[in-house]
């Protein structure tokens, strides 16, 4: 996996999913974290990322239905390891961290969250089916 | 040859008390001993939530140069407590000094100085009589050192509904502070105390070795969370500080960078024989009595490893575990909490299938990084956010310890001749104590349900015991008398959870360090002190 790849990745699935693009800093570490975490193994093998990132496809639609229909898959530890590395990022903190009392509003988001979820699920089906970007099923 | 009164092997709280209790004899502490670091000075100064808000986090310190806090996405299963970088020294490289094979047992070795208790929840539970069943000895055996361990190392936690099962107890700082999900839960326990101690349940605040005063030159909790990432927080009690004291004051001499591997027994005296980490080199020690206190599975391969052995198979109790998250449907939309202590409050399940009440600990879930929980809502990830901003505070974790009580053991293990541990276990059949604990919540807004349960695979506790179990009248050379003497030998001892018979839902620690003083105790009248 080329660490141009691995660039654009971090870039826009960081955009994708925070609606911020990953500065440098990410990129590397988000580089470096892939050789930690896969060793020598290739995820490039399991998911044709190149072409998520090219279609400019909904990562968060085709991370859910993998979740659900194949368990620890690739693309889900992708995004884990950004994750993991966006949590020390304080721009982010507002997104995930509630500091006043939103009773109301909480009710109105958390109430959409299975629908919302579903429809994701369903947009992602839709995606892969279309697209196939899983290029080999784990045992 | 230099010749000791006592060898100990190991340095975790079995060894650590014994030792304590034999101060004024001539004392070796025989230990591999790794040690960790903390975090910088900086990172220090705030909780782990207020670093993510300014963005102070030194991510080497928090995620590692070698991103270790990011083991679980494609590794086995590491308990978060254990696999930041600063903690990574607990576990760190067992598998090459201590190995064990396994395909149904997740287990770790510590070959830490302090060993396990590096990353302990600190629970402080006083073991009863129902506890101790098929021990050779009751409870009352235990209380005076109960006592004087509580002094020594401070417990904080406050008279409740949880006394019937932990007993009175002096001398405690007041409990910790409770986020306001805890205290809420709490609140409404006690509003509806009928309803739950019909179904067996009591509910109270943590008695934990987490000082909220200062005590013995430690300073007091700040509630920032940092001990998931660092060792040796001042307020949470750790054996080092212990063996500290005994070492500077000459009562104990500490080798460390050594693995003992066996022992022989000659005359009035036992040799000790241990590998060198660093050269590779045998080196024996000798010593008119040895402890082993170097875990249940370390002891018990040195045990296995003193008689060549390699066909008896001893037999191994742990502590299964159960999570299960509680959301406050009434607590929706609270604000999170910046600082705050992991434990909250502990709920003890008197249920028919068990002879012991069980407890079923429960947490905040703040304590973790949102990686490490994100992803198991199921849910889209950017529901997960919403999830993180508006439930996460309103949810608690419960976690269930399984007893290993029964008069058979439910793990067995045995010596291979590579000097590796098969061990066998058999998982239980789980669910129906987190369906009556869902089901009693409900009533009172926590909402769960049986299907978001975890069950982790046996091991993960790191509650191992009874492989040179304690009894009455010991027939065999892998069982101990009540005093903690091997059958058969002269002068060796187990103190670790090796001896324990039997093996309650409670934690273990405290009972650990009480039996291992208890046993240290007898060792030094065989000086005639």
């Amino acid at each position: 996996m080329t660490e141009d790849l691995l660039r654009s990745e971090a870039i826009y699935f960081s955009a994708a999913l925070f609606g911020q693009a990953a500065s440098p800093a990410l990129q590397d570490a988000y580089v470096r974290a892939h050789r930690e975490v896969f060793g020598g193994t290739d995820p490039c093998r399991e998911l044709d990322s190149a072409r998520i990132v090219r279609l400019a496809i909904d990562v968060e639609a085709l991370e859910i239905f993998f979740r659900f229909t194949r368990g620890k898959n690739i693309l889900t530890q992708k995004l884990h390891i950004l994750l993991y590395l966006s949590e020390f990022d304080s721009a982010l903190y507002p997104q995930f961290i509630n500091e006043r009392s939103q009773r109301v509003r909480a009710w109105a988001r958390l109430a959409l969250v299975p629908f919302r979820s579903f429809w994701k699920f369903c947009l992602g089906y839709l995606l892969e089916s279309k697209h196939r970007f899983l290029l080999k099923e784990r045992p | 040859m230099e010749v000791y009164d006592v060898i100990v092997i190991g340095s975790g709280m079995a060894g650590t008390f014994a030792a304590r209790e034999l101060r004024g004899l001539k004392v070796l502490m025989l230990d591999v001993g790794r040690e960790g670091s903390r975090l910088s000075a900086g990172a220090q100064s705030a909780s782990v939530q207020e670093h993510k808000k300014r963005g102070t986090a030194p991510i080497e310190d928090f995620i590692g140069p070698r991103f270790e806090s990011l083991h679980n996405i494609n590794g086995n299963y590491v308990s978060p407590k254990l696999k930041a970088p600063l903690m990574r020294f607990v576990t760190q490289d067992w598998e090459l000094a201590s190995p064990v094979v396994s395909t149904t047992f997740h287990n770790a070795i510590s070959l830490a100085r302090g060993g396990f208790a590096n990353a302990w929840g600190a629970g402080v539970l006083r073991f009863q009589d129902v506890d101790l069943h098929g021990f050779p000895f009751k409870s009352a055996a235990l209380t005076s050192y109960y006592d004087e361990i509580t002094k020594e190392i401070g417990v904080s936690g406050t008279s409740d509904d949880l006394d019937r099962f932990f007993g009175r107890e002096d001398g405690l700082y007041p409990p910790l502070r409770l986020t306001e999900t805890g205290a809420a839960l709490l609140r409404r326990y006690e509003k509806h105390r009928t309803h739950f101690h019909r179904r067996g349940l009591w509910m109270g605040r943590s008695r934990v070795a987490i000082l909220t005063e200062n005590h013995d030159g430690r300073t007091p909790y700040q509630y920032d969370g940092l001990e998931f990432f660092q060792p040796y927080t001042p307020a949470i009690y750790n054996p080092v500080f212990t063996l500290e004291k005994l070492c500077s004051s000459g009562a104990v001499t500490y080798r460390g960078g050594r693995i003992a591997h066996s022992y022989r027994e000659v005359e009035e005296l036992v040799y000790v024989q241990t590998r060198n980490l660093e050269t590779g080199v045998d080196e024996e020690y000798v010593g008119r009595c040895t402890i082993l206190a170097a875990g249940a599975l370390n002891s018990a391969r040195i045990a296995l490893q003193s008689r060549r052995d390699f066909s008896t198979r001893l037999p191994l109790r742990d502590n299964q575990i159960s999570y299960f998250p509680l959301v406050d449907i009434f607590g929706l939309g609270r604000p999170a909490t910046p600082r705050f202590a992991p434990n909250q409050v502990v709920m003890m399940c008197e249920r028919e299938e068990f002879a012991a009440p069980l407890i079923c600990s429960i947490f905040t879930l703040d304590a973790a990084l949102w990686g490490d929980y994100l992803f198991d809502f199921p849910c889209a990830l950017g529901d997960a956010k919403a999830v993180s901003r508006y439930l996460v505070p309103a949810t608690l974790v419960g976690q269930v310890f399984y007893p290993d009580d029964q008069a058979e053991a439910l793990g067995s293990l045995s010596l291979l001749s590579n000097g590796a541990l098969e061990v066998n276990y058999r998982a239980t059949k789980k669910g129906a104590v987190e369906r009556s604990l869902i089901s009693a919540l409900r009533r009172v807004g926590f909402l769960s349900a049986p299907q978001v349960c975890k069950f982790p695979a046996p091991g993960n506790s790191y509650h191992y015991a009874g492989t040179l179990p304690m009894t009455e009248h010991p027939t065999s050379p892998y069982q101990t008398d009540p005093q903690g003497l091997l059958h058969q030998s002269r002068a060796v001892y187990v103190a670790d959870a090796a001896s324990f018979s039997r093996l309650s839902s409670k934690n273990l620690t405290f009972t650990i360090m009480a039996n291992a003083a208890r046993i240290a105790r007898g060792v030094r009248q065989r000086f005639h002190c």
